[in-house]
């Protein structure tokens, strides 16, 4: 029981930036399907703790999806439902 | 010179041809000062995730070009000068536009295809769980965590394709 725990436990920790995993270096704030993939249902911008995202991408993927919210592309956080 | 991407939103609520003049007008402000269009997008009219000006739509358009930095106060003055355009944006383009279409591609493919193999457990739960785990959609999924590997956060709702 414990072993499995600590096999599961590491498998989360090896998760690997999916930027950089699919060499993407630009981030395009009209992707709203990609984009969406990271914010949560209420619209906040998923960690990276919990994304997996490097610090150089999440630094790209938050400005992509604040530019997102300018032009209303994406929610601004609190939409309470769809 | 840079590259640079614009894109604004003009009022829907006017005729194609009222539409067209604003995005056309933009593009020869960018052509008149030496500018050269590398990309040109026009998402069409759209939905918006929040009321603008009362408008639920918009007509979105994103050109990406190549300019002197000069042009960038130009723009934002021409959008400010017309009520039409209700929102507008211009940035430096950093992205290399073939390589960021072909691997933006390649990372639509494998989130695709995790959609599909969530959507595919989810179906099987159903049909071979029988009555009593019908309720629990979730659950199947859970089997296609290794070769998704999270990509389901938000992932089984791919309803919004438009
Ligand atoms: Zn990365």
């Amino acid at each position: 029981m414990e072993r499995k725990q600590a096999e599961f436990q590491d498998k989360k920790r090896r998760k690997l930036c999916r930027f950089c995993e699919n060499k993407i270096q630009y981030l395009d704030f009209k992707d709203e399907r990609l984009l969406r993939r990271f914010m949560t249902e209420r619209g906040k911008i998923v960690p990276r703790r919990i994304s997996g995202n490097c610090a150089t991408h999440q630094r790209k993927l938050t400005a992509a999806i604040k530019r997102g919210r300018h032009m209303a592309i994406l929610p601004f956080a609190s939409e309470s439902f769809r | 010179m840079k590259l640079y991407e614009t894109c604004f939103i003009v009022n829907p609520q006017s005729d194609d041809a009222t539409i067209e003049r604003h995005v056309k007008s933009v593009i020869d402000l960018i052509t008149s000062r030496q500018g050269k269009i590398v990309y040109e997008d026009r998402l069409g009219t759209r939905r918006m995730t929040y009321p603008i000006e009362g408008l639920t739509q918009g007509n979105y358009t994103s050109l990406i070009f190549e300019g002197p930095p000069t042009l960038n106060a130009e723009l934002d003055r021409h959008y400010r000068l017309e009520d039409a355009y209700i929102r507008n944006i211009t940035i430096l383009y950093e992205g290399d536009p073939e390589q960021v279409r072909i691997a933006r591609e390649a990372l639509q493919i494998s989130m695709d295809r995790a959609d599909q193999a969530a959507a595919e457990a989810r179906r099987e739960a159903r049909e071979s769980g029988g009555g009593f785990r019908g309720g629990r959609g979730g659950g199947g999924g859970r089997r296609f965590d290794n070769d998704d590997d999270g990509y389901h956060r938000g992932g089984g709702r791919s309803r919004r394709h438009d």
